[in-house]
Order: structure tokens, then C-alpha cells, then sequence
């Protein structure tokens, strides 16, 4: 390297390394702000969480209604443990359903990115990109609490029960990349500042 | 108290004032001695990396509680504060050429505060994040610091990432043909990643320095894992890995280091013989044979073959120079790893009594030759292995016949009795 003593190309070398360091946490935060800003806002409908994994530390696990699609919807090539792409579109009531599950990314419309975890010959399940609320320590506990206690109102078949306060997630999507926004619990916000 | 070569080195002047030493060979002991005079000791090293992690690790649980009095700026200002620390402290240690236990302390913190940074920003947005790709780009952001830091807890951090990259990319595709390919050749390229810094640290170190055999004890079993992680589904190329990278670490030991260190200080060689003594084990059991091996190989995608057929390649030339080096005791910790070759992909099941037996015969040999070493070059060390080695051998072979217990437990009192009694024989001949 002309002009550059060995010491100082390692200076330089760990000059570089600190910016990458700094670029990637920053180019996160840039693109989950976007999302945020200007991402369509969707509402997942939360489903109960499994009891033996309910509540690890500071997050809430959630599950969601969408997750499970009927088979027909899923791509036959796609095979468990692959990752794809799934439409949404709105149901009756306001909240989010995913439908046709494919290998590729849709040409138009909002989409989310899943991975098929299992599919049998009625319903597949897919795992969404978001699946926990982080929140502070101490407020966590009495948080999931109310979250297992409003969706435990469900009906046979986890058909949600009426309820004029429903629980469910707010979620902006762009560009297919997805950030929780907010965790509604019997239609009031976890968090003031989403 | 002053440590040997710090002590001679001061002592240089006077003896060659005296006369005892000429000018060039007060030089020659000074090039040789400086270097250890100043070192650090092993405490040197550990306390502050341990420390400097410590507090890492606190001011990341500190953030973590994620509390909610706190605005998001500010709480992204606290996530990012280690890691502003760890790189204005690794650029001062470089700059001021800084001793190599704080140039190891502040890299490593500086990798694990990126880690800590990452998550918390996934923490506060809810980012969705896999973990595989998470670890995969803490490995690899972490990598190119060990290399301008010229230190080794880095590449013990990254081998560790990447192994975690590969075992937690398992279950995406558990079922699927995704698994192995790609993933399996981008495992061995990541720890090739590792290896000239490993080849730099053992250019610059003692052969039996405890910082190179510290890292290539943890290097080894994470390579171990992180390729058997690929080869989970044909258990049989599993096995056949095993015994496979077990021979190339005692062929490799064999080629570079001296075999009359300490085997605790020759991380290769301990890994590497228990690995392919276990498989050998494993072998002289018929059921072992039984099993549905040649399903699980054929349905295994090219590159899982090519990484096992290539290793066999180079453990046949390794063997070849080990062998001609006159280290026939290494060199027959191949005989596992072909046996594996010519079986994997062919029903064995008819032939594994003939198989079983051979390698019972194959352990007897190895155990009785590793004996006859021992007393030969009286290494009490070499010949106790040799005959523990025969002694498990023995004890499976009760444990995998249908005796009755009185019968099993008179054969283990009369072993136990000829163990006993082999060894206070071979301690005398040893020491006569």
C-alpha cells in the first residue's frame, strides 16, 4: 500500500470496521422507522400462545389468528421449513388474514414474508416475522397476564367470542419488511409511544 | 518475584562485563528472552477480558429491563454507548500499541457491545430478527477485528456465532433438501475465515503456548459441531465425519507439534484420538452395523459427499507423510474413518459380526501397540492410555453379551484385578 505505513492501514482498517459497526444497527433503525411511517397499517387478530412458552423475561410471545391459512392457499412446491411470501387482505371486521402463500414475492398488494412451518391436508401454519412485544421488565408480567386472559375469550375451533374490545396487534408493512407497532389488549394500547 | 527471563536479562550486562558471556551471545539471549520476559501470564489476560465482558454484559442487562420512564432516543443512546467505548478503546489500544491482554479485552468487548447493540435495537422497534441470521452477522462483523486486532478471543466469539448459525438454521428446513448444499459449504468457508489468523497466532506463538491451545480447544469441538450439525439427517455421514476430522487432528498434531509435550497441551490430538477411539468403540458393537446406514447416505445432497470424499483425500496424504515420518501409532487412527468410507453407502447389515470383530480387533491393536510405545519410550502416560484403552474394550464386551449378572460381575472383578496388576508390571518395566 503506497504511502501507508502497515500501522496506520490497521488504524484505517478499524476506522472502516467501526462505520459497518454503526451502518447496520442505523440502516435497521432507518428501515423500521420508514415502515412505521409510511408502512400500510394492518391489525393482526392474536391468538392464545402456547401455555409451556408463554412468557420469556421482558417479551411477550404472541401468536396471531392469520398464521394458519387453509393448505389450498399454500403453494404445492413450497415444503416445510421454507421461507415464502404471503398476500394480506382485509376480512369483514378490519383485521389482516393472509391467503395465497407462494415461493416468490406477488407482483403487487401488500405482503408479508413467512416460513411454512407445517402443512397437512386442510390447514398449513405459517410462522409470521413478528412474534413478540418487548416491554419493560416490570410491566411484562401483568402485560402478558391480560394478554392470555383476553384471548382465552375464544369460541370453539379459536373462533374469537363477539367482543366489542377485541385484542389483537397493530402492524405496518412496506415493501414486504414488516414492524410491530403496537399490542392492543381489549382495544387498549400497551404503549403510549409506538 | 521476578520471573527467570526478566531476571536474565538484567543480569545480561553484569556477565558480560565479567566476561562469562561474549557481545553476540548477550544479543542472542536477549532476542530469545524479551519476548517471554515481557509477556503476560495467563491472569494477565484473562482478568481484564473477563472483566471488561463483565461490565459489558451488565450495562446490557442495565438497557434490557427496557424501561419505560425512558424515551426511545435515549434508550437507543445507552444501547449504543458500549459499543462507542469499545471502539474508541480498541483504536487507543492500537494506536498506543497497548498490551495484547487489553487489545484481547477491548475487541472482545467491542464484538459482544455490536451483539448487545443489534438486539437492542431489534428490542426497542419489536424488529422481527431469525436468530441464525442474527448470530451469523455478529460472526461475521466480529471477524475482520480479530484480524486488525491480531487477538484470539474474537475468533473463539466468532467460531461460536457461526456454529450457533449453523445449529439454529436446522430447524428452517428440517424436512426439506434445503438443508446440507449451500449451508454446509458456507459452514467449512466461515471457519476457513478463521484459519489464518489461527495459522498467524501459531507462526507467532510456542508451540505448547497456552493461549494457541486455549483457542484451538474451543476452536475444534465448534467446528466439530457446526459441520455435524449439516450431517444430522444420515447419521451414518455423521459418524463418518467423526472419525474422519478426529484422524486429521491427530495426523495434523502429528506432523506439527511435539509428541512429547503433555497431551493437554496438544488440543488436537486429545480431540482427534478420543474422537475416532469412540468411533471405533461405537464399531465393535454389531447393533452399530444394523442400523439402516445406506438410506440416510443416498438421500444425502453431493456437497455433504464432496466435503467427506475431499477429507478423506487429504487425511490419505497426511496419513501417507505420518506414516513415513515413522508415527505408525498415528497413523493408524485412519483405519475408523476407511472403514466408514468403504461402508457408507452399502447394506452392511450381513456383515456386521465380520465388522464388529474387526474393530475390537482394531481397539486390541491400538491399545496393546499404544502399551508397547509406552514402555519402549518409557512414557508411563502412553502405556496406562494404552491399557485403559484395552480395559474399556474389555468392559463392552461384557456389557454386550447376555451374561448373567454373577457371571458379569465375577468377569469385571478378574479385569478390574488384571488391570491392576498389568499396570503395577508395566510401571516397573517402565521405570527400570
Amino acid at each position: 500500500m503506497i504511502g501507508i505505513t502497515p500501522s496506520r492501514a490497521v488504524l484505517l482498517g478499524l476506522a472502516v470496521l467501526c462505520l459497518v459497526q454503526w451502518s447496520i444497527p442505523l440502516a435497521l433503525i432507518q428501515r423500521g422507522q420508514t415502515a412505521l411511517a409510511q408502512g400500510t397499517p394492518y391489525k393482526f387478530r392474536t391468538a392464545p400462545v402456547d401455555p409451556s412458552d408463554p412468557f420469556r423475561g421482558r417479551y411477550v410471545t404472541l401468536d396471531f389468528q392469520a398464521a394458519l391459512v387453509p393448505s389450498a392457499q399454500v403453494e404445492a412446491t413450497l415444503y416445510e421449513g421454507q421461507r415464502g411470501y404471503a398476500s394480506i387482505r382485509i376480512d369483514a371486521q378490519g383485521f389482516a388474514q393472509l391467503h395465497a402463500v407462494r415461493a416468490t414475492e406477488p407482483a403487487t398488494g401488500d405482503y408479508l414474508p413467512v416460513t411454512l412451518q407445517w402443512k397437512d391436508h386442510e390447514q398449513a401454519r405459517l410462522r409470521l416475522p413478528f412474534d413478540r412485544y418487548y416491554l419493560d421488565e416490570a410491566q411484562a408480567p401483568q402485560v402478558e397476564q391480560r394478554y392470555r386472559e383476553s384471548n382465552l375469550r375464544l369460541g370453539p375451533d379459536d373462533v374469537p367470542a363477539p367482543d366489542p374490545r377485541p385484542t389483537y396487534a397493530t402492524v405496518r408493512v412496506l415493501d414486504g419488511y414488516a414492524v410491530l407497532e403496537n399490542l392492543v389488549l381489549n382495544g387498549e394500547a400497551v404503549a403510549a409511544e409506538p | 518475584m521476578k520471573r527467570p527471563a526478566e531476571w536474565l536479562l538484567q543480569e545480561l550486562p553484569q556477565l558480560e562485563r565479567d566476561g562469562i558471556v561474549d557481545a553476540a551471545t548477550a544479543e542472542r539471549l536477549r532476542l530469545r528472552y524479551v519476548g517471554a520476559a515481557t509477556s503476560t501470564g495467563w491472569a494477565g489476560i484473562v482478568f481484564p477480558l473477563l472483566g471488561l465482558l463483565l461490565i459489558g454484559l451488565g450495562v446490557v442487562l442495565l438497557v434490557a429491563h427496557n424501561w419505560d420512564q425512558l424515551s426511545r432516543p435515549l434508550r437507543l443512546l445507552l444501547a449504543f454507548t458500549p459499543l462507542l467505548v469499545g471502539q474508541l478503546a480498541c483504536i487507543r489500544a492500537l494506536w498506543r500499541a497497548s498490551p495484547l491482554a487489553w487489545r484481547e479485552a477491548w475487541a472482545s468487548f467491542t464484538a459482544v457491545a455490536f451483539g448487545a447493540a443489534l438486539a437492542l435495537v431489534g428490542q426497542i422497534y419489536h424488529f422481527p430478527g431469525d436468530l441464525d441470521r442474527y448470530l451469523l452477522t455478529c460472526g461475521l462483523v466480529a471477524l475482520p477485528l480479530a484480524y486488525l486486532m491480531n487477538v484470539s478471543a474474537v475468533l473463539v466469539l466468532c467460531a461460536a456465532a457461526f456454529a450457533g448459525w449453523s445449529v439454529v438454521g436446522l430447524d428452517v428446513g428440517w424436512s426439506g433438501a434445503n438443508v446440507g448444499g449451500w449451508r454446509m459449504l458456507a459452514t467449512l468457508a466461515l471457519f476457513a475465515a478463521l484459519a489464518p489468523q489461527v495459522w498467524r497466532l501459531a507462526r507467532a506463538a510456542a508451540p505448547d503456548s497456552l493461549r494457541l491451545n486455549a483457542v484451538l480447544a474451543a476452536l475444534v469441538p465448534l467446528f466439530f459441531g457446526a459441520v455435524l450439525a449439516n450431517l444430522l439427517r444420515a447419521p451414518v455421514l455423521g459418524v463418518w465425519w467423526f472419525v474422519e476430522l478426529g484422524a486429521l487432528l491427530v495426523m495434523l498434531d502429528a506432523q506439527t507439534r511435539d509428541a512429547a509435550a503433555s497431551i493437554w497441551r496438544r488440543p488436537l490430538a486429545l480431540y482427534g484420538g478420543l474422537a475416532t477411539t469412540w468411533g471405533a468403540l461405537l464399531g465393535s458393537f454389531p447393533q452399530a452395523w444394523r442400523m439402516d446406514w445406506s438410506s440416510g447416505a443416498l438421500a444425502a445432497i453431493p456437497q455433504q459427499w464432496a466435503v467427506l470424499v475431499i477429507g478423506m483425500a487429504l487425511l490419505a496424504v497426511l496419513s501417507w507423510r505420518t506414516l513415513r515420518s515413522g508415527q505408525w501409532l498415528a497413523a493408524m487412527q485412519i483405519v475408523p474413518a476407511l472403514i466408514m468410507a468403504l461402508v457408507a453407502s452399502v447394506d452392511v447389515e450381513r456383515w456386521a459380526v465380520p465388522l464388529a470383530i474387526f474393530m475390537t480387533l482394531y481397539v486390541l491393536t491400538l491399545g496393546l501397540a499404544r502399551v508397547r510405545v509406552g514402555i519402549a519410550q518409557r512414557d508411563p502416560g502412553q502405556a496406562t492410555g494404552g491399557l485403559l484403552l484395552i480395559a474399556v474394550l474389555i468392559l463392552l464386551r461384557f456389557l454386550d453379551t447376555e451374561w448373567s449378572f454373577t457371571a458379569r460381575g465375577l468377569a469385571f472383578l478378574l479385569t478390574g484385578a488384571a488391570f491392576l496388576a498389568a499396570n503395577a508390571w508395566m510401571r516397573r518395566k517402565v521405570h527400570a
